[in-house]
């Protein structure tokens, strides 16, 4: 644990040192500073960077995994040579990329929530909102971190790592839209639940939303969506979704990294 | 001099009128409201001291004033208090209380039939079942009346309450400064003609804070709609004017602001709709004009149906809402024009207010959700927002003709903190 723990120190600073760790923070400063400060209306701010945080955050954690793990992949061989165990190095390095982004984005939003605290109507919007971007981190850090471990060609590891953010961003929703339309005869409320809980991109929207839009969600599918996510039962589950989310990739990267022939 | 002066000043104030004041009080010869009613003739005043007086079915047939002081009390005992049957009577100062809820016969507080020129004012009404209810009447008055039921979360059957200020068959009625709460509708009209409704607060009623329905040709001003259960209904009426009024916090599952149902040639001037689930629903109402209102933090602002036609919304402002219009139709008979919308993403290139390009209020996705509710979750998810602007480029679901040509740059109206 011993070496986790120096492998996470050794990643995390050699993170903070890049300059990418630094614009992505300062991204979210300004961003939020600028949304809040100069849109006017705080719903239309929060929206909008909502929009960014669900966007954003799980592209380019993915990216900045990958692209992380492949430019240190001699690194990694000469850290696997070591009498080191291979689950102990994997889990250093991946908390060491994951807590650089998770923090780059609480940081960053902090900052442009701070200098924007007389401009805020509710400030559990806001909490929420870095929360989601937190969680978000996690989970696509952990996505992506799986996906380099399986995939040796870099190429073909960044491409799959896009396009399961592109899945995950875009397509999944159309795909849930079409079920909506084809099954809207049926009550289909908590296929919706089930269905929103398997993505994390969109827990995240709706842990937002339910905060931002309650009064368009009062009619009956809005009333059993609201009363199943505002329940304790219904916070705890989507707690565990996201952290199964989190661990699931992990568990499956320490399972093939064990395996794999380096 | 002075003397002099006073002596006339008295001598005016006891002999000016043919009136006299007949006084009740538990200790005086006449101590029951009835047997002063029986002594008193037309145009007598009778004054009701302080004290708690038991008065059940009390008919009133003689033109007489009837008043109070702080502490008097009539109570119904579980019956109607006073039933008055003649023109030209007044109420006033007064506090009624305790009429049970009856399913045979209606009770109220102060039950006035065929009664002209009522005049009744400063009453505070409480525990009852119907507070005010006058049929078939003219010329009335009510105003700064405090009436309060006893509606709540336990006591929620429709059937159980009553209305707070009921009118039937009346016309040229002015009802003003009440506040009406917890009944089952505020303030309920049925045929109801050139009445003026100005400046009541209506609170926390189960069903609508104002109701009314084959009521033509009455104004509403400045009136308050707050946390009613289902806001305010107004159905099969024309000539119906509102305006300044203020339709808050009417949140739930069918809760509207403002529920327009075949309502025609009517003007809605100047109102703030705010924190309501659905501003404002028009079903099958024409020739309306919509104008100056602010509707602001709505679920949906304005929900209108295909079978409304012919009406003007024009100037109004729309802020923070989720959805401005939503609309279960593909065409479009009414006109949008010069309103400020907040999500309007145009630019304003010659810098004259208006934007230069049109904006559709009508998104794909409320036309989605109405088909399929289910489809809500996905609110404000990106590809939501690919389909809504595909949509605005080339409209194919929403009605190419709902379209604002003069949206406006900054909001039209001053009135966003109309409060009072």
């Amino acid at each position: 644990m011993k070496a986790t723990l120096n492998i996470f120190k050794f990643v995390f600073i050699d993170n903070l040192k890049s300059i990418w760790a630094v614009t992505y923070m300062l991204f979210f400063a300004l961003s939020s500073f600028g949304l809040i400060y100069f849109t006017g209306s705080f719903t239309r701010s929060v929206v909008s960077l909502m929009n960014i945080v669900i966007l954003i955050v799980p592209l380019v954690s993915t990216m900045m995994t990958t692209m992380y793990y492949y430019n240190k992949t001699d690194f990694l061989h000469l850290l696997l040579s070591q009498p080191v165990k291979r689950s102990h190095a994997f889990l250093g390095i991946y908390l060491g990329i994951a807590v650089t982004h998770s923090l780059a984005v609480l940081v960053g939003l902090l900052i442009g929530i701070v200098f924007t605290l007389d401009q805020t109507q509710s400030i559990s919007v806001l909490i929420s909102l870095i929360i989601c971007g937190v969680a978000l981190s996690l989970v696509f850090s952990s996505i992506a971190f799986f996906l380099s471990v399986a995939i040796s060609d870099k190429l073909r590891g960044i491409g799959m790592a896009l396009i399961i953010w592109l899945l995950m961003a875009v397509v999944y929703d159309g795909l849930m839209l079409l079920y909506f339309v084809v099954f809207a005869e049926y009550p289909i409320e908590e296929h919706a639940i089930v269905l929103s809980m398997l993505n994390p991109i969109d827990m995240g929207r709706i842990f937002i939303m339910l905060k931002l839009d309650v009064a368009s969600l009062m009619g009956y599918s809005g009333a059993v969506f609201s009363k199943f996510f505002g329940s304790t039962t219904g916070m705890l589950i989507s707690a565990a979704t996201i952290i199964s989310w989190i661990v699931l990739p992990l568990l499956a990267m320490v399972w093939k990294g064990d395996r794999r022939d380096f | 001099m002075k003397r002099l002066a006073l002596f006339l000043l008295f001598f005016c104030f006891f002999h000016a009128g043919s009136c006299e004041e007949i006084v009740v009080c538990p200790d005086c010869p006449i101590s029951t409201l009835a047997s002063a009613v029986e002594l008193a003739v037309d145009g007598d005043d009778i004054f009701i001291k302080e004290g708690i007086y038991e008065v059940s079915e009390l008919v009133i047939e003689k033109a007489i004033s009837i008043h109070g002081e702080a502490g008097t009390i009539l109570d119904g005992n579980g019956l109607t208090i006073l039933y008055i049957h003649h023109d030209s009577v007044s109420v006033h100062h007064i506090q009624l209380q305790n009429v049970a809820t009856n399913y045979v016969e209606d009770r109220a507080a102060l039950k006035c039939n065929d009664s002209d020129y009522l005049s009744i004012h400063n009453l505070v009404i409480r525990h009852v079942f119907f507070g005010i209810m006058i049929e078939k009447s003219k010329y009335g008055l009510v105003e700064h009346c405090d009436i309060q039921g006893d509606a709540n979360e336990q006591n929620y059957l429709e059937s159980a309450n009553g209305n707070a200020i009921h009118l039937w068959y009346c016309e040229e009625m002015t009802i003003q400064f009440n506040t009406v709460m917890s009944h089952r509708d505020g303030i309920y009209f049925e045929f109801v003609k050139g009445s003026l409704i100005t400046s009541n607060h209506s609170e926390g009623n189960m069903r609508y804070g104002l109701h009314f329905m084959f009521s033509h040709d009455n104004t509403y001003v400045r009136n308050r709609f707050e946390k009613n259960g289902a806001g305010v209904a107004v159905m099969y009426s024309s000539n119906v004017t509102m305006i300044e009024n203020l339709f808050i916090n009417n949140w739930g599952g069918s809760a509207y602001g403002l529920l327009l149902k075949d309502i025609t040639d009517s003007e809605l001037d100047g109102n703030v709709f705010k924190n309501n689930t659905i501003a404002i629903s028009a079903d099958n109402t024409g020739r309306i004009v919509m104008h100056n209102n602010r509707f602001e933090r709505n679920g949906y602002a304005m929900r209108i149906m295909g079978n409304c036609n012919d009406n003007v919304i024009t100037a109004n402002d729309f802020v923070q809402n989720s959805f401005d219009i939503t609309t279960n139709a593909r065409t479009n008979y009414n006109d949008f024009n010069g309103n400020y919308w907040e999500e309007y993403t145009g630019y304003d290139l010659d810098r004259d207010g208006v934007g230069d390009i049109p904006f559709r209020p009508v998104k794909l996705f409320t036309y989605i959700t109405a088909q399929a509710p289910a489809a809500i979750i996905l609110m404000r998810s990106t590809f939501i927002d690919l389909l809504n602007l595909a949509e605005k480029v080339t409209p194919v679901l929403t009605p190419e003709s709902l379209i604002d040509n003069n949206p406006q740059m900054q909001p039209v109206n001053d009135n966003a903190e109309l409060s009072f």
